[in-house]
């Protein structure tokens, strides 16, 4: 029974920790190059912008949610 | 269909009827006394049983074929025992007492996968043996074999270099199975963890007989734990810690023997933090982790054993070291916090590896059938964290079979081997460095091995074909031959065993050699390609000399590879995409030469002690004298263990200490600098406690020292980026086991 419990315990932890891509700052850089901060986006909204990119005023911006 | 059908049933249930009963006695052969604990394995069943306080063993099982035991037992030399089926009457095992145990020193000794088919020098670990320091991963476990070193990329990424050769000149097998995930790429890992791993064997140098194209530098073949024995039940669990980078370990392994049916099954779930260096800082993105499930299931019936093992793993490789800015410092890399927080660039890698590994046994010959399929998924995230620069899925199809026999008193192996493999880049990835494309192999060889007054010998020849296809805009239609051979010889005596061998290699020119056009942000180059690349072609000739003592034994083993052809990438000065442009190119020839020698030194008089030292020497060069390329350093090592024995409730089992001195590389390729040389010591106390169950504790310290080093191999040298620092770790293993048969 003992083993059991640590068998199923193991695995919750190993799929527990099965997440999906986090949350990240994310910014684009505007027309004078300079950082527009667009603030924290996590998984699906994450991808859907770095997929999209941000629209202002009709000009579509590459967003980029990290920094190195 | 139904003829199929029929045969899998006969298969699964033709030999339920009619068992034999395997039992007998393990003895001392000099005073005749029974030798409790000796292990007795039968190789055809992957299973074994374990001698009582009487030396004696039993085991039933319907399989009806000659049976291969392997005996062995602390301070004694490991027997082969051939067993005939329906030999009723019990088996009576002498074992003689044996101090001493490089497997090098008896031509039989070892018994591998690897080694029944080769007289040339095997090298055969147990995994158990290379973690007496525990390893970070199974490439930093190998590289304790002598003449084995690791290329590193930060600490997760890691592959091994045989012989000064490495990626796509290096094979790696999985109990037979071709391991195929992209080995050409310098930052790409091994891909395979040590999860359920048993044993590995090395060959070094060219081995095209057996294992075909691509095996030009060597062989790495690793082969899994074993079941457990009959009517038995193993649960093993792990945790551990490393200080260095906060790194967490969790494993779970559980096997089941049955009387026919056996499985085994491990998961497992590492997560490393950026990693220290000495001084304190912490190098940025060297973060990673991962996670394996493996699971394995053998049958047998009285003329069949089949398995079926399958392995999954999921990793995520931070790729350090990593800037695109113009002025680089080496501020740049490095962070004076650690962090688990999931960065850009990095690597995500599936692989899946199935396998059907059939033997079919017969009255005087041996059909072994293996039939394997993997798929590796490898993404590169550059800019962004969901949609990949670079996404590649390589699928691969293999059969390998052969068929041994007996034919006026010559051992004969047939063999052939076929491949089929597609790479395709998935079309929302910004970036593509190899075209889709399809490979197929096909090989078949045939070789023989006896004994001539007392001379071991065996020779073999093997043709080739492989066809290469890419398809889209760059396609081509190329194919490349092959012939090889191999030839040896052996002798032994009482305390010596001398070896000689000749074998050749071939490796086709890698797609990637061929068609590269783009940037490999994991390596930070632009490649670019030759269409007009040929096969690289290697003749090796080793020789080996075994000498074995009463205290001490001694392995010197010289080798000489000649590589034709040898291709290679050279930076050429220019930039593409703010990146260097590497080229693939082809030198006339490569000469290698070098030897690796170890000695064991064991005192009888201080019966506890084992003192082990080698020393890996290595000296590749261009026809022109020109030093090769990504050379490994030539290293000394001396590792020293002392086992206690204790009745207390928590006693210490064991202390190791290990010394690695890597001497300087002083001849670096054009493009690369020096490194100087370093000293790493490593040190461990193994802990028991006594109890119902079997617990375990292993504390140690790799890096004692704490020093700064950046190894000749490491993919950070350009940045002069240290590896890791001072590592403190714990770890804790509780075994448990039941017999099912027991109330």
């Amino acid at each position: 029974m003992k083993s059991k419990l640590v068998a199923l315990a193991f695995g919750a932890f190993v799929f527990a920790s099965c997440s999906k891509t986090g949350c990240h700052e994310c910014h684009y850089e505007d027309a004078q190059d300079q950082e527009v901060e667009l603030g924290e986006y996590c998984d699906d909204d994450l991808e859907k912008l770095e997929k999209d990119g941000y629209t202002v005023d009709g000009t579509t911006h590459e967003v980029h949610c990290h920094g190195h | 269909m139904k003829a199929y059908s029929i045969l899998l049933l006969f298969l699964f249930f033709g030999g339920i009827v009619n068992g034999q009963t395997i039992e007998g006695r393990v003895v001392d052969a000099q005073t005749q006394l029974p030798i409790a604990f000796a292990k007795v394995f039968v190789l055809e069943l992957e299973r074994g049983v374990v001698t009582d306080s009487a030396g004696h063993f039993s085991f039933s099982d319907d399989f009806n074929s000659t049976l291969s035991l392997r005996v062995s037992a602390l301070s004694y030399s490991q027997q082969l025992v051939s067993v005939q089926p329906q030999e009723n009457k019990p088996l009576n095992i002498a074992l003689q007492p044996e101090h001493l145990s490089f497997d090098e020193v008896s031509i039989q000794s070892t018994l591998g996968e690897v080694a029944q088919y080769n007289i040339v020098e095997v090298e055969r670990r147990e995994i158990a043996a290379l973690n007496e320091i525990a390893s970070t991963d199974l490439v930093d476990a190998l590289a304790k074999i002598p003449g084995v070193n690791q290329s590193k990329l930060g600490a997760g990424i890691s592959k091994p270099v045989v012989r000064g050769l490495m990626g796509s000149r290096v094979l790696t097998y999985l109990n037979g199975l071709r391991i195929e995930n992209q080995q050409w790429g310098g930052d790409h890992g091994l891909g395979i963890d040590q999860l359920g791993i048993g044993a590995v064997e090395v060959i070094k140098g060219p081995a095209s007989l057996l294992y075909g194209a691509d095996a030009l530098g060597g062989v790495i073949y690793l082969i899994d734990e074993n079941y457990a024995a009959h009517n038995t039940v193993e649960v093993m669990t792990n945790t551990a810690f490393e200080s260095n980078n906060l790194m967490t370990k969790n494993q779970l392994g559980l096997k089941y023997g049955g009387e026919k049916l056996r499985f085994n099954f491990y998961a497992n779930y590492n997560n490393a933090a950026d990693y220290q260096i000495p001084g304190g800082d912490y190098i940025k993105n060297s973060r990673f982790y991962n996670r394996n499930i493996k699971f394995s299931t053998g049958y047998n019936t009285k003329k069949w054993v089949g398995n079926l093992r399958y392995n999954y793993s999921n990793a995520r490789y931070g790729i350090p070291g990593h800037t695109h800015d113009s002025l680089v410092t080496y501020q740049d890399f490095i962070s004076q916090e650690t962090s688990r927080v999931m960065a850009l660039p990095a690597q995500v890698i599936n692989n899946h590896y199935l396998l059907f590994d059939n033997a079919f046994y017969f009255k005087k010959s041996t059909l072994k059938v293996k039939l394997g399929q993997s798929l590796n998924h490898l993404q590169e995230y550059e800019e962004k964290f969901t949609i990949p620069a670079l996404s590649m899925q390589l699928k691969t199809s293999s059969l390998n079979a052969n068929y041994s026999f007996k034919w006026r008193k010559m051992n004969w192996v047939w063999g052939t081997q076929a491949l089929y493999q597609t790479n395709s880049n998935n079309p929302a990835a910004s970036e593509r460095i190899l075209p889709n494309a399809t490979q197929q192999d096909f090989g078949l060889f045939a070789l023989v091995k006896g004994k001539v007054k007392g001379i071991d010998y065996q020779i073999g020849a093997r043709g080739d074909i492989r066809n290469l296809r890419t398809h889209g805009d760059s396609s081509i239609n190329k194919s490349f031959e092959s012939f090889n051979y191999s030839a040896g010889i052996a002798k032994q005596w009482q305390k010596l065993v001398l070896r000689l061998n000749v074998s050749t290699g071939f490796r086709a020119p890698h797609s990637s050699e061929l068609l590269a056009n783009g940037v490999h942000h994991g390596s930070l180059s632009y490649e670019l390609g030759d269409l007009n690349l040929v096969s690289e072609k290697a003749q090796q000739i080793d020789a080996s000399v075994a000498v074995k003592g009463k205290h001490i034994e001694l392995n010197l083993v010289p080798f000489y590879n000649r590589i034709k052809d040898f291709i290679y990438s050279q930076p050429t000065g220019e930039m593409v995409d703010n990146f260097p442009l590497y080229r693939y190119q082809q030198a006339q020839r490569v000469d290698m030469y070098g030897t690796d020698v170890q000695v064991h030194f064991h005192p009888h008089a201080v019966h506890d002690l084992h003192i082990i030292s080698s020393f890996s020497y290595l000296r590749a060069s261009f026809s022109n004298q020109e030093a090769l390329p990504l050379q490994p350093q030539n290293k000394l090592n001396l590792m020293a263990s002392y086992s206690f024995f204790s009745k207390r409730k928590l006693s210490l089992s064991k202390f190791v200490v290990n010394f690695d001195q890597f001497l300087a590389q002083n001849r670096p390729g054009v493009t690369e600098l020096a490194t100087p040389a370093f000293l790493l010591v490593d040190m461990a106390l193994h802990f028991k406690v006594k109890t119902k169950q079997d617990l375990q504790f292993q504390c140690g310290v790799r890096n004692l020292l704490n020093e700064s080093y950046v190894p000749h191999l490491s993919k950070l040298k350009n940045y002069n980026i240290p590896s890791q620092g001072r590592n403190v770790y714990l770890s804790i293993t509780l075994n448990l086991k039941y017999n099912t048969h027991e109330k």
